[in-house]
């Protein structure tokens, strides 16, 4: 029964999995036709063959460089610095944002040993070079995040590159009455002229 | 705002209470039991319902009993406003916490709902006697009250960063700026909170010391690690600045809230030669201060859990601190027999705890 717990304690290993839903899924692919298990495993297998990182933003992709890197409508004089892919998909989701982006690959973080030789902070400096006009710092409102944040308007405004962060506030939709004193202190800093 | 009262409580399976119910009054009550029969674990119990957290430290996985897998502490509360609050944890799940149905996501979600001002015997040495217990006297309040919770989570995590650079030695300015930069703005705006705090609290907190003491002089003065006037901020980056050199030597922060202290002047003297009879009506004074306080800011008053105050104090005091609990919104008093509290108190209802339960 090697191969039985094989499985199960691969699957075991996963995040959010214990070892009973481990069980379940592994009786689950017992059961089913071979084709269920062998597509499962090209996927997974296609995966760590095909994805890699951009080269130019350090986003995943199948193609490097990644579509929004090569995609000549797209404003490459604005560039969007976000923690991880994961962050990039989210803004992309929204499909508003029209400029291209650079993925740090997390924050700085002494505490776990992350400065900023760890992160892509040399490869956006790098990519400054090339007619930026603004970058949007778009980390998150963490601690790291806006250290991270700081240290790189530092490092990025002495070039004559406009940098701004992304709005932290109210939610739309949300009611003032509700939000919290810390949420309404953040959103007040960070009000603007109404425009028309 | 009106007063809101604690009126139902059950215990599961907290500290030595396998299941226990309670019923109180708006004027709270008097907890009589022998030692070791639960009367500090039920106000410890209380706390939990305004802090979501032990008002002893105690971790949560300490207060389930027998050191077993969880507890549950379910409350309903009535007066001006009617709603519930239960806190159960589970040593998988972790702590949960409701206000009526609604799950709640953060601590600071359940501040604010039920303030609690508390005093033990216990807390007089622990409190008193080093810099961070008198700290802790000054937070243990302010956490209760809007956002200072925030700040503090944010200054010590952005802290404990930069200590790691510096205690790694050769760091360049450039990488400390940004945690420079995150400690002096959280900082600042914990400094400008226990400043105003103190400075509110100094005369009420002379007042009832005097009143306690039969007339001994007292003065509370805010000790911030920098010179804290005019602009705080700017005093914060000033001072971290001249602290370059000491940095790097130690390898560690050494200005900030984290290294405030509380000087307390009794008739002249300082708090550390004061006598334990002192001492005690100094943290008691300063409890009825904080009652005080948050009367002020929320137009409640918050219940005053009072565990073995009267031991110990002589009859004229007894009688004066009776006068400042009574009539000052809910209040629990714990005591070996009924006979232990002055005749004010007495008024209240009196509960008997024994082996973990309410004896009827």
């Amino acid at each position: 029964m090697d191969a039985l717990e094989r499985l199960i304690s691969e699957f075991a290993k996963l995040p959010g999995i214990g070892r009973k839903t481990a069980q379940r899924l592994t009786f689950f692919l017992l059961k089913e036709d071979g084709e269920r298990a062998s597509s499962l495993a090209e996927a997974i297998l296609a995966l760590k063959e095909r994805i890699r990182y951009c080269s130019v933003c350090f986003n995943i992709t199948e193609e490097d460089p990644c579509p929004i890197c090569r995609d000549p409508r797209r404003d490459h004089s604005t560039i969007c610095v976000v923690e991880e892919s994961g962050d990039l998909m989210v803004i992309e989701r929204l499909g508003v944002y029209k400029g291209v982006y650079h993925v740090l690959g997390g924050v700085l973080s002494p505490l776990d040993g992350v400065g900023p030789e760890d992160l892509h902070i040399r490869e956006l400096l790098e990519r400054l070079k090339e007619g930026v006009r603004e970058v949007i710092l778009a980390t998150n409102p963490t601690v790291e995040g806006e250290a991270t944040a700081l240290y790189l308007s530092r490092l990025i405004r002495p070039l004559g590159i406009r940098v701004s962060q992304i709005a932290r506030g109210i939610p739309m939709g949300g009611d003032i009455e509700l939000a919290d004193e810390i949420t309404l202190t953040r959103a007040f800093e960070g009000r603007r002229e109404v425009e028309g | 705002m009106g007063d809101v009262f604690l009126e139902a409580l059950e215990l599961v399976r907290f500290r030595n209470y396998s299941r226990a119910k309670f019923h109180f009054g708006p004027e709270g009550a008097t907890i009589v039991g022998r030692n070791g029969s639960g009367k500090s674990n039920l106000l410890e119990s209380i706390s939990f319902l305004a802090l979501g957290k032990s008002i002893r430290g105690a971790p949560d996985s300490e207060v389930a009993m027998d050191g077993g897998d969880g507890f549950g502490i379910y409350a309903k509360f009535g007066g001006e406003d009617e709603f519930r609050i239960s806190v159960v944890y589970s040593r998988g799940r972790g702590k949960r916490m409701n206000v009526d149905d609604h799950p709640l996501r953060r601590i600071s979600e359940l501040l604010g709902k039920f303030q609690v001002v508390s005093f033990s015997p216990e807390e007089v040495h622990l409190l008193l006697r080093s810099p961070a217990g008198r700290r802790r006297l000054l937070d243990m309040l302010l956490s209760q009250v809007g956002g200072y919770v925030w700040y503090w989570q944010r200054y010590r995590r952005a802290l404990l960063h930069r200590n790691r650079l510096l205690s790694e030695g050769k760091v360049s300015r450039r990488e400390l700026k940004p945690w420079d930069l995150q400690i002096v703005k959280f900082g600042s705006e914990i400094v400008r909170r226990r400043k105003e705090f103190v400075c509110w609290m100094e005369e009420k907190v002379k007042t009832f010391y005097e009143v306690l003491s039969g007339g001994e002089d007292l003065a509370v003065l805010y000790s911030p690690s920098f010179p804290a006037d005019g602009d705080i901020l700017e005093r914060f980056v000033e001072s971290l600045g001249e602290s370059t050199e000491q940095e790097r030597r130690l390898g560690c922060t050494v200005v900030g809230p984290h290294r405030d202290d509380l000087s307390v002047r009794i008739g002249g003297r300082d708090l550390r030669m004061a006598s334990q009879g002192q001492a005690k009506s100094f943290l008691l004074a300063w409890k009825l201060g904080e009652a005080l306080f948050f009367y002020e800011r929320s137009g409640r008053r918050p219940a005053l859990l009072m565990d073995e105050v009267f031991s110990d104090l002589d009859s004229e005091r007894s009688k004066a601190l009776a006068g400042f609990l009574i009539g000052k919104g809910q209040c629990f008093v714990t005591a070996i027999s009924e006979g232990e509290v002055p005749g004010p108190i007495r008024n209240l209802r009196v509960i008997e705890v024994g082996d973990g339960r309410c004896v009827p």
